[in-house]
This record gives structure tokens, sequence and C-alpha cells, in this order.
């Protein structure tokens, strides 16, 4: 039963040099061509799987760039295929929309505006080669608020290069007083293939700086009122991004559009990563896949370890066993273990160490990743 | 064909002087291989062997010529390895012939190993002609190589071949010399079978298979024979030659080369240097010489990641079967639990067994750092110990009369700029210098009598970085002195790691405690724990080093798109903690084993 839906907006003025994903420059593309692929992809898959849509989650990219009406056609083709989704999120740059825009977004249905704001510091916007300015980013979680979206998010980066842990502080300070309901902070990851990568391979950041930086995040986001709910997400009660949350307790998901990954019947796919190809392939009626990957027992058991402990719910704790020296490194309630707060900037290392000690779940638990979590 | 059209003959030479590119130049020009069956370095069959350009295995091969004189003759080139690990199996194959082809290049000159093969055969009394290849090469210097020649080894210059390997110049001078100037084999008068073994193999099909040189008698299918060392008996059921590739012939006789098997599963029974006679009518003494081969270098060998105890014992018996100078035996450490010292002829040696057991047994494992084999005498006892483990010393040395350890006599030829900064490494290595000459106004031959360890530990490497690769330098063992060694144990988080244990001269103690613990924390990788590197005497710690907790390792994003990337991240990190060895809570990678070896 696919309970989620993704779609991607790979647009951007320019691509930040950290950045991953997918994007194509505006300019060069014909917006309006790429809207009815997505929704052509959709038909597709509609005929396909079972749906029952709590989640929609417009991603790029810059979704931000295009005008809202775009969305307008997207959203109503799904109310009225699919009904209307309980959470319905755009990312925004802090700079693209005005408070008309985000009334606009409101009265198409969005209940939920993500903001890459990234930092508060000037300086910090320019080493991450960010276009917007620190009052951009005020004045558009403000009007955002104004036209009536209470559940707004901000992004930021911690651990960038030269950051000071002051730096953080003062974002930190920022954050506090705006009208947020939910808080992303996310560690810079040097991904291969990005400038980033190459401009700071010799860079060796501080890591007991960086230690100093996580540990205030969690004790300033908590005295504000924040809960942490996975490694790098924070929410005021109630807020929890639920599209999110399907990620990581193996809700199975739809995503369309070039590059998006997919989840369902034990299966991920990916599509194709250009964007003529994804039109051209939809201009034909054929599913624009690039990889799809069949997960085995194993591969679910894996995940399940992998996603669940990047929460702090964590995972069911008969699920795996934990050798005496990483016990320290665990939080363990009546039903569940989870990795201690203070040792969340070493999750990937604790979870691949538990990973050497577990190949299959204890218990015949599963064979859906879904049934695993309680 | 009678005696005295059969020549035996080797090609000896430094490594890299071209030995491999001449036997091939002599293949073709003899006709025994033709262009299509013409692969590059012929004689070097092991993927190992060719990928790093040296001959471990040796072979014979029988090749057919008509010389200038008319007569066709039957002339038996008898391969021998290049490296200083092997020299035992140099002088077996040297043993089996009559001359030697001393091949030097021409830009280069003389080097060690030319020397100490020179050497060799002199000692079994063979006749030398003296090549000089690659004399193409706009850099060749053949006048300073022919001083040298005259001068060092004492020959005569007019009887100096000039030649190209590569460029096939000087080949037929060369055929026409070993005819000339090589004697044919000696009749003895003996008719019983005397064969010496001058190499082995594991053939699939054959079982092991024995490369001899007859001296007397004859050998052919169904000749019940019996090996001199052991008595063990076997029946022939194939002999022949590499001609060059394996070829059935009807029988070997006296001055003959060629190879002969027996349904033997083991090579271990057919030890190079071994006499083979006939078990009905037997020889009284066998060819001279005979040397077990005795491991001189030894190391653990663990399993690690996949791979279990049981999948490593058989590995090790399956290369066994192929290389008879490996040896081994089960041992257990506590770090690293259940494993195998297993003995090899030298540093390069261990390398090939190691390359080989991994790949082509898909083995994982961990090896210690090597050492040579040390021998003590306790009080109040009479029998000497060998110590073939650091571990095995006692940890009260208070009950040791003394220690012995290996030494060896190191020639070193280098050219005169670096001779300093050489000298001053082999006393830094405890060298004893016992000579030193020039061998022509540019070059010096220094005599050194240096601990063995000393030299598998990085001497190759420094002698090689100090001349910029100019000098070189070969070994060979002259037996056991007492020194004052002691062990210098490793600790990590305060627990001793027997496997990280090595011997030391207690003058270089502290200087080597002090390096392996900057070592090890250097390749221990930072942890979830802080991990603390202790190096002592005993108990008593004279260095020491912590390696802090590993503060950050998180993917920050991990949504829709990213949970297949993910997880090959984390697999990966996985396979690379499975492939550490767990100690404790310390995870050692393979580089903290061998870290001991790149200190000082």
């Amino acid at each position: 039963m696919i309970e989620g839906i993704y779609i991607h907006i790979p647009f951007c003025r320019e691509k930040c040099p950290y950045c991953d994903f997918y994007t194509v420059k505006l300019s060069e593309h014909d917006i309006s061509e790429y809207i009815k692929c997505l929704i052509k992809e959709l038909e597709i898959y509609l005929g396909e799987y079972e749906f029952n849509i709590k989640t929609l989650y417009i991603g790029g990219g810059s979704p931000s760039i295009i005008s809202p009406r775009y969305y307008e056609t997207i959203l109503k083709y799904i109310y009225k295929k699919l009904g209307i989704p309980q959470e319905i999120s755009i990312e925004c740059n802090p700079e693209d929309y005005t408070k008309d825009d985000f009334i606009h977004l409101r009265d198409i249905g969005f209940n939920r505006v993500s903001f890459g704001i990234q930092t508060f510091s000037t300086r910090g916007l320019s080493i991450l080669g960010r276009k917007h300015t620190p009052m951009h980013a005020i004045k558009g979680v403000e009007d955002t608020f104004n036209a009536g979206i209470e559940n707004i998010n901000a992004d930021i980066i911690f651990g960038y290069p030269h950051q000071t842990v002051e730096e953080l502080e003062k974002d930190i300070d920022t954050l506090i007083t705006l009208p947020l309901k939910h808080l992303s902070a996310y560690l810079l990851t040097f991904y291969k293939d990005t400038p980033f990568f190459h401009i700071y391979k010799d860079f060796k950041r501080n890591e007991d700086e960086l230690a100093e930086m996580h540990n205030l995040l969690c004790e300033r986001l908590k005295e504000a009122g924040f809960r942490r709910y996975e490694i790098s997400n924070w929410a005021k009660e109630g807020y929890m991004c639920k599209h999110n949350l399907m990620y990581w307790t193996g809700g199975e998901f739809l995503g369309v559009g070039v590059s998006a990954w997919s989840y369902a019947d034990n299966k991920r796919w990916g599509n194709v990563r250009n964007i003529n190809n994804y039109v051209d392939k939809l201009k034909r009626g054929e599913k624009p896949v690039e990889v799809s990957v069949s997960l085995k027992r194993e591969d679910l058991f894996t995940e399940y370890i992998i996603l669940g402990l990047r929460t702090m719910k964590g995972i069911n704790k008969d699920s795996v066993f934990i050798p005496e020296h990483l016990r320290e490194f665990f939080e363990i309630s009546d039903s569940n273990i989870s990795i201690k707060e203070r040792y969340l900037l070493l999750a990937d290392e604790i979870i691949s160490e538990l990973l050497c000690y577990n190949k299959l779940p204890r218990e015949e638990l599963c064979w859906k990743l879904k049934d695993l979590h309680p | 064909m009678g005696l005295n059209n059969i020549r035996n003959f080797s090609i000896i030479a430094h490594v890299d002087h071209g030995k491999s590119t001449l036997a091939d130049r002599l293949l073709e020009f003899t006709g025994t291989i033709s262009e299509r069956e013409k692969r590059e370095q012929l004689l070097d069959t092991l993927e190992v062997e060719r990928e790093r350009g040296i001959t471990v295995k040796l072979q014979a091969v029988k090749m057919y010529y008509k010389a200038d004189d008319g007569e066709t003759y039957t002339l038996h080139l008898i391969d021998t390895p290049g490296h200083v690990d092997f020299s035992y199996e140099v002088s077996r194959a040297l043993a089996a012939c009559e001359g030697a082809l001393l091949l030097i290049d021409a830009t280069q000159g003389i080097e060690a190993q030319t020397v100490a093969n020179f050497w060799k055969a002199v000692e079994e009394d063979l006749v030398i002609i003296p090549v000089i290849n690659k004399i193409d090469l706009p850099s060749a210097n053949i006048e300073r190589v022919s001083k040298q020649i005259e001068d060092i080894l004492g020959l005569d210059p007019s009887e100096i071949i000039l030649a190209s390997a590569k460029e096939g110049i000087g080949i037929k001078e060369i055929l026409e010399a070993i005819i000339k100037r090589i004697p044919p084999p000696k009749k003895e008068d003996d008719n019983r079978l005397k064969a010496l073994i001058f190499d082995s193999y594991y053939d699939p099909y054959r079982g092991a298979v024995a490369f001899v040189r007859i001296f007397s008698g004859e050998v052919r299918p169904g000749t019940k024979i019996r090996l001199f060392s052991t008595g063990k008996e076997f029946e022939v059921t194939e002999v022949g030659a590499q001609m060059p590739f394996m070829k059935k012939l009807e029988k070997l006789s006296a001055g003959d080369v060629g190879y002969i098997s027996a349904s033997i599963k083991d090579v271990r029974d057919i030890r190079v240097g071994d006499t083979i006679t006939d078990a009905k009518n037997p020889v009284d003494k066998p060819v001279p010489g005979f040397k077990p081969a005795k491991p001189v270098v030894f190391a653990g060998i663990y399993p690690t990641g996949d791979t279990t105890y049981e999948e490593l014992r058989d590995a090790l018996e399956k290369y066994a079967i192929n290389d008879a100078s490996v040896y081994f035996e089960p041992e257990s450490s506590p770090a690293l639990g259940m494993g195998f010292r297993v003995g090899f002829l030298g540093l390069l040696h261990m390398e090939i067994v190691q390359e080989r057991l991994e790949r082509e047994y898909g083995i994982n494992m961990i090896t210690t750092a090597p050492n040579v084999v040390y021998r003590i005498k306790l009080k109040h006892k009479d029998e000497i110990r060998e110590i073939r483990n650091p571990s095995e010393l006692p940890d009260n040395m208070g009950l040791v009369e003394y220690i012995e350890e290996p030494f060896a006599k190191v020639t070193i030829i280098v050219p005169s700029e670096y001779v300093g900064s050489i000298m001053q490494l082999c006393q830094e290595k405890r060298g004893i210098q016992k000579n030193f000459s020039y061998m022509d106004k540019n070059t010096v031959v220094l005599e050194y009598e240096l601990p063995l360890s000393e030299i598998i530990m990085d001497f190759h490497d420094k002698i090689k970085t100090l001349s910029r690769g100019f000098a070189s330098y070969d070994y060979e063992i002259i037996g056991y002195r007492k020194e004052d060694l002691v062990r210098l144990n490793v600790f990590l988080n305060k627990q001793p790691v027997d496997a990280l244990s090595f011997i030391v001269h207690r003058d270089k103690a502290y200087r080597r405690a002090r390096q392996i613990v900057e070592k090890l924390k250097e390749v221990i990788p930072r942890q979830l724990f802080e991990v603390n590197v202790q190096a002592g005497i005993g108990n008593k710690i004279i260095a020491s080093e912590r390696i802090p907790p590993l503060r950050a390792n998180v993917t920050a994003k991990c949504y829709g798109g990213d949970v297949t990337r993910k997880k090959k991240l984390l697999e990966k990190q996985k396979e690379g903690k499975k492939r550490m060895k767990q100690f404790g809570k310390v995870q050692l990678p393979q580089e903290a084993f061998l870290s001991i070896l790149s200190v000082d």
C-alpha cells in the first residue's frame, strides 16, 4: 500500500557546491512539459499499485523557482485520483516566493513549508555558495506564517568549513525566535562528485569542535521546546514530518520525477538521472526507471537497522544482538533500543559495527519491513 | 646422441639484467619455440612471477642447435631464480650444469648478485662465459663493464661476448661459445642411476614432478626409484623434457636434464638438492650438497573476515603441495586466536605466499610481522631452544643464560657518492664492517656482517632510497651470535598483544618503542573508544600514546533516495571492520601488525 508521494523538481538557478542531487538549469528546459510528464508517470503507477496517500512532498532542486500554478495542476490531479493527503510539503529557497505566493500555496492545499536557510551568517552563506541573505530567510518564514501556513521547517547546515561554534550559536539564537515548528540540522557531508569534495579534500574538520556543535544543538533546541526524533530532525510536539518518518519506518512510497526513488513490494527503484531521457521515456509511455533493486530478507533487515537506528524511537530490542562492547551506546527501553542522543554523531560507526554481528533478525519477525516497526 | 654433443648450462645475472629475455632469444634462435608459441618471457610461468617481473620457479628447457661445425647439439638451459631468498635453489641448479652464462647489464655494470652468483658458479667448478647485455642502449658503457669483469671477477676480457638480447645481437656467438667452451657432461664409470633434483613443482595431472640432472645410469617409466634423504620409493610413471612444453621421452640417461614423475602426491617428498637413485641397484653416495630447505623467517598467519581456521589450514596444505620450501605449524595467540606459524625462505618468499593464498585460495588473513629464528640457552638446562615467535621468549630474562640471533654477510656494491650514507645505515643496523674496496674508481664494494633481523626490516627500501636505486646487495647467512636482546611488548588499553611483540637489541629498545607506538597511532583508525598504545620491556612501559575516540561519523541525510546508497556505504564500512582483527574493544588493521617493519 503506497502511503506517500515524492515529487522531484530538478530545476535550480545555480547549483550549490555541496549539493549532489540531480538538478538542471531552469532556463534550459520546458517546465510545462516536465509537469505533464510527472502526471503521466503518476498515471502509469495508479493502475499498478494500491494507494492510501497520507503525505505528499515536493522537493528538489528548487521547487520554489517555478510558479505555484504548476503545482496546482499536479495537486488537483492527485486529489481527484487519490484524495487529499494529510501532509503536503514543499521545499523553498528563502528568496523565491512572495507572501502572495505562499497564500496561493496555502489555497491549493500546501500545509507545510520547508526553507533551505542553511545559516544566518553572511560569511557562512558565501562559503556555502548561497545567494540569499539572512534577511530573506527571516522574511520568508514570516511571510509563510502570515499567509496562514504554521507548519514551517528550517534546514540548517553545521560543520561547514571554517564555521565556528559561536557562529552556530548565533544561528540557533535566531532560529528559536522564528515561528518554526520543525528544524533539520545537517552536518555538512562532502559528497563525492561535488565541487566541495574536491575543494576541501585536504581539509580536516576538527572533530572535537563538531562534537561541541552537536552538543550545543542538542541542548539549545531542547530548551527551546524542540524534540529530536531523528539524527538530523527536531520538531515541536505534534509536528514531526510524517513524510520523512515514513522513509525510516518502512512505509511504501512512490517517487516521481527525474532521479526520484520509490519503494514498494520489497523493491527499491530509481528513475533515470537525465531530464531529457526522463521526458523521452514518458513521451513513449515507458516507465522512466533506471535501476531496480529487489530486497531480500537480509536486505530488509539491514535497512530496518540502518533506518530505524537513525530515529530516537529506535528498533525492536529483541530483533538484534548487541555485543557487550557496544551496549554503552544504546538506550534500552521495555520494547526498543536506540542510540543514545550524545552518540548520534557516531551513528554510522555504531551501526556499521552492529551490522557485523547481525545478518538476520534474531526472531522470526518479518518479511515486510513495515511489520518490523512496532 | 653421445655425451659429447650435450651441453648443460645456466644463465646467472643480477635481477633485471635481461636473463629472461636472453632465454627467450635462445629458444627462438634454436627454433625451440615458434612465433605462434612465443609468449613474452616464456620461462616465467606463474601469474605472480609475471606481475612482479621475477622468476621464482626454475625450470629446464631442452633445445637442439646445429653448430658451425656441422654437428647438432642438445642444449639444456636450466633457469635460476633471481632473488637472494632462493640462493640455495640457485646453487642446486648450477650443480646440474657444466657452464654458465654470466649476464651483465652494460648500463649497470657488476652488481651484488652478479658477484654472489659468480662465486656460486665458481664453487661448482663451472666454465663461465661473460656476456655484456643491452649494448644497444645509449647509456651502455662497455669499456667500464669489461674492466670490471677483468678486475673484479678475474676473467679474461677477450672471453666477453657483447650482446643485446632485446635486439637479438650476439645470440649466435653465445650459442657457439656454449658449444666450444663448456665441456660436455663427464662420463662416469658407474652405470647405476644417480640424478640430482634441482627443482620440483606440483602438476594436477602428474602429481609432484622432479626436474633432474642425470649424472649416471638411466631412468625410464617403470623404474623403481629411491629418494636418498628419506629412503622413500616410487615407481616412475613418466620421464620427459620441456621443449619448452612438457614432452614425454622414452628415457633419461647420463648427461641428460629432464623431468621425472612418479605419482608422488606431495612435493615435499622430492626435495631440491636430493638425489634419486634406482631402488633395486642404488649408488652408494648421493650428489653432495643436499640441505633440507630451512625457513629463515617466520610470521603468524591468522584467518580474518569470513575465512575460518579450517579454510586457512586447507589452503596452506594445498599451497604447500606446490611449494616445498614453505613450512607451517598451528599456533594460537591470545590476541588473534587460532592460526599458523609459517616459515619462509625470506621476505619476498613471504610476500609471494601471502599473495597466492589471498588470490588463488580466496583467504582473508592477517599476517604478523616476520621475525628471524632466535636461539636461547636457559640457565641450568643443556638444550638450546629455537625461538620462532617472540612470545616464546620467557618473560623473565633472568632465566636465560644467553640469546643468539642469526647474522649474515652482506655484500653491497654502491656508487662511491652514496657510500657514506650506506655505511651509516649499516652502522645503525649494528653492522660490522669487514671489507671496503674499490671495484673501479666510481664504485665501492662493501662487506658487512649484519644481524639478519635488521636485513628483513627495511634494509632493502633504505638501501634503494639512500642510493637512489643504484646500490645492490646480496647476503648469505653465516651463523648465530650472542647479543643483548630483549622482547618489546606492545599493550593496547593495558592488555599485552602478543602478536605485536618483537625482539630487539637492548640499545635500540627505547627508540623502537617510541617509533612503534607512534606508528600504531598512525595506522589504527580512531574508534568508538579511546585506545591506549604502550610499549615496554617486560611490564615496564617505556613509550605510550593515546588514540582519542572518534567524534563524528554520520551521514546527515537519509531520505527516500538515499537509502540504497546509505546501505552500500554502511556495508562497506562493515566489510572494512570485518577485515580488521578484533582485539578486545579495539579493531586492528593489517598495517598494525606490519608496522614493526617500518620503524627505524
